[in-house]
């Protein structure tokens, strides 16, 4: 298990990237994304839970050894990775890492597995606007440029969006892959209006929906000023009384979202930043897995 | 407006409790950044609301709370609203205390000053009977009496004949401005009278003056008292017979008071045989001895001797005076029925005439003379003290008054009335505030 304090610890986010990813594609069966064709790359040891349907029996026949071919995947797909780097993401709980650091990690991580298949990958950072557009290409030199780009992600200021998530699929202009890296606050109808549009042309949408643990259990004690971190309002309240009305909103809010995406066939992966990463991603591909094997 | 009872001010001081409250549970929330407040709702419990609307109805809570302590204050303090109705009312009443002289001068008169106070009182609507020896002793108690009075006009009757010297005008000085102050002088017209002096020490007899007084002459008459001067025991060696005589002759010269045979006195000087003592056991006795040991010439004159014998000074023995080498020179002690008083020096010292002089002053109790005066302060002199009671202008505080507290109590439930409804108001604005910041 990768622990995301752990990874955030890690100044080299590209390596961060490689290891979350082999962690997670090891044991998976097949790779997650498939190309239309794909070329033969090297043969590696078995390993369990591979496919028997990659193992090369032939060889087998001559080596007694199991192994399984690898395929280089020819590219097919077109992903953006929409980072939500508003106020409210630099919210860091008393576990875990803040949950920009987390959708750092975990656009890093994405990036890196696309990239790697020979997928073009881009991102868009967004808080009130645009803050930060790198088109999606193919290639090592461009998922450096990526990443160095991540790494210098801040989370301040206001949030809107459903404008910057509408040039994000706009500027996808084939059917792709649009990942959505948010902690959702914000006008619920217009962000869906324009995930439920990047799901009518076509494209696949992921929603990763990042959460502290504070945020979901609400564990505070005493009067507390709550500041809001994207305005200037502050609310002073007794959480011990209000508690259960505040986790029953939020539980209310967060099934609200799944079953937005669920009813759009939209891919929905609730984080907490203090859950391991490659569990979070490993869910994630089991779960498109399943959806294209469908 | 005036106060009944102002200390209850120092109440003010629990207006520091709504000011701490209001200041600690500012404090006392713990500031917390949070992503987003859509779904943080404010409780009935949170203390404040920061930067939103609602802390203007937190700063009215705040001064509502703090008039509501400040009336409770006020109301505790008794105020009174001084009306011109009210003002005027007191106006009409008069509080009066009548100081009735019932010195030994006024004797023959006592019936018609009582009489006559009797009226003064009647006519008062609130009134103090003051009976006393001494006028300025009866215009102090007259004023402390007054201020027990309720508001009203306020006077001093003083009913006296007004003898010479009877009273001062500083005394008048302490009287409140406002009080009024009249004097009835009753029995002014007595013109001579006898009075009888102290007897004195002679050689062989005392002797009595008569004195007559009458307005304009005073008559001195001599007499013998006694025979012989009874009550005085001067015990010396056999050598010092002369010098005994000698002692009651400077004694007699110097105008000494004479000794009373009910209370004797005995001297023994140095050379003498001794004597069966015991302590000082009678009332008399032990006052003359106190009044020796303040006596500021005996003190001249036996620090300026010297003891010829060692004394001792334990009981029964009270030494009274020492030397200027600090022995005993002075003691006494009980003899029988006399004072007996032991004095190491032989007669013929000057200490011993001292001594002996001191001892029959010290007996001699003192008596008021000023009664003797037969001349009485002119009516001008008492005209020109005489003022009139000035009305009232504002509360003069006494028993009987009524606050009008009753108003500051009814103002302090409507305020709480309105703080209960101010605080429901507060929390709703929470509730809503927070719906907004959501």
């Amino acid at each position: 298990m990768l622990d995301p304090v752990l990874l955030s610890a890690i100044g080299d986010l590209e390596l961060v990237a490689r290891v979350t990813v082999d962690g997670t594609i090891s044991g998976l069966h097949r790779s997650p994304f498939h190309g239309y064709s794909a070329e033969f790359n090297q043969y590696r040891h078995y390993r369990q839970g591979d496919d028997f349907k990659y193992i090369d029996w032939k060889l087998f026949a001559r080596t007694d050894r199991l192994y399984t071919k690898q395929y280089r995947e020819t590219t097919n797909m077109v992903a953006q990775i929409a980072v939500d780097a508003s106020g409210s993401m630099a919210y860091r709980g008393r576990t875990g890492v803040s949950k920009i650091v987390y959708a750092r990690l975990l656009a890093a991580a994405l990036a890196h597995l696309m990239s790697g298949q020979g997928d073009a990958v881009g991102s868009v950072v967004y808080g009130a606007q645009i803050r930060q557009y790198i088109p999606s290409r193919t290639g090592a030199t461009h998922l450096r440029a990526l990443l160095i780009g991540l790494t210098r992600l801040e989370a301040s200021g206001a949030t809107a969006a459903a404008p910057s998530l509408a040039r994000a699929i706009d500027w996808l202009q084939r059917r792709g892959l649009l990942v959505v890296i948010s902690d959702l606050y914000d006008e619920d109808d217009a962000v869906e209006r324009e995930l439920k549009r990047a799901a009518r042309i076509g494209h696949e949408v992921a929603v990763f929906h990042v959460l502290t643990r504070d945020e979901v259990e609400f564990p505070f004690a005493g009067d507390v000023e709550f500041e809001d971190l994207e305005t200037t309002h502050s609310i002073v309240a007794n959480p011990r009384s209000m508690a259960s009305t505040y986790r029953r909103d939020m539980e209310d809010f967060l099934e609200r979202w799944r079953s937005r995406c669920a009813s759009r066939g939209i891919d929905y992966i609730r984080a907490l930043t203090d859950a391991p990463l490659d569990a979070v991603l490993r869910g994630y591909l089991l779960k498109r897995r399943a959806r294209a094997a469908r | 407006m005036a106060f009944m009872h102002p200390a209850a001010f120092a109440g003010l001081l629990l207006l520091a409790g709504p000011l701490l409250v209001h200041l600690l549970l500012r404090h006392r929330a713990r500031r917390v950044p949070f992503p987003s407040l859509r779904f943080v709702r404010t409780s009935r419990t949170a203390a404040v609301r920061v930067r939103v609307p609602s802390d203007l109805l937190l700063l009215l809570l705040l001064l509502l709370r703090l008039a509501i302590v400040a009336l409770a204050v006020i109301a505790l303090a008794q105020p009174l609203l001084l009306a011109p109705a009210r003002i005027a009312r007191w106006n009409t009443r008069l509080a009066r205390a009548i100081v009735l002289d019932v010195s030994e001068s006024m004797k023959p008169m006592a019936s018609a000053a009582s009489d006559f106070a009797d009226g003064e009182a009647r006519s008062a609507s609130f009134a103090f009977r003051i009976e006393a020896d001494h006028l300025e002793n009866g215009l102090s108690r007259a004023v402390a009496a007054l201020e027990t009075a309720p508001p009203a006009l306020r006077e001093i009757v003083v009913i006296s004949d007004f003898q010479w010297g009877a009273l001062r005008r500083a005394v008048l000085g302490t009287v409140p401005d406002g009080t009024g102050i009249r004097f009835v002088q009753i029995g002014s017209g007595q013109s001579e009278r006898l009075v009888t002096g102290p007897d004195l020490l002679g050689v062989g007899a005392s002797a009595r003056r008569d004195y007559t007084l009458s307005q304009n002459a005073t008559g001195l008459r001599a007499r013998v008292a006694q025979p012989e001067a009874a009550g005085l025991l001067l015990l010396a060696g056999p050598a010092d017979a002369g010098a005994i005589r000698a002692l009651q002759r400077a004694l007699a010269a110097a105008g000494t008071p004479a000794p009373s045979p009910a209370e004797p006195l005995a001297v023994v000087f140095a050379g003498a045989p001794a004597q069966v003592v015991r302590a000082l056991d009678t009332r008399w006795m032990i006052e003359t001895a106190v009044r020796m040991k303040a006596d500021v010439e005996l003190a001249t004159a036996c620090a300026a001797s010297e003891a010829v014998a060692r004394q001792s000074g334990d009981a029964p023995w009270h030494v009274l005076r020492r030397d200027r080498k600090g022995q005993a020179i002075v003691r006494a002690a009980a003899a029988g029925p006399a004072l007996l008083i032991d004095v190491a020096a032989p007669p013929s010292a000057f200490a011993s005439a001292a001594v002996v002089r001191g001892a029959l002053i010290a007996r001699q109790s003192s008596t008021a003379r000023p009664e003797h005066e037969v001349r009485s302060m002119p009516g001008a002199d008492l005209t020109a003290l005489t003022r009139s009671p000035s009305p009232l202008k504002t509360y003069v505080p006494g028993p009987g008054q009524v606050a009008d507290s009753r108003w500051c109590w009814a103002l302090v439930i409507v305020l709480l009335a309105f703080e209960v409804v101010v605080r429901r108001e507060r929390n709703v604005s929470r509730q809503e505030g927070c719906a907004d910041a959501a």
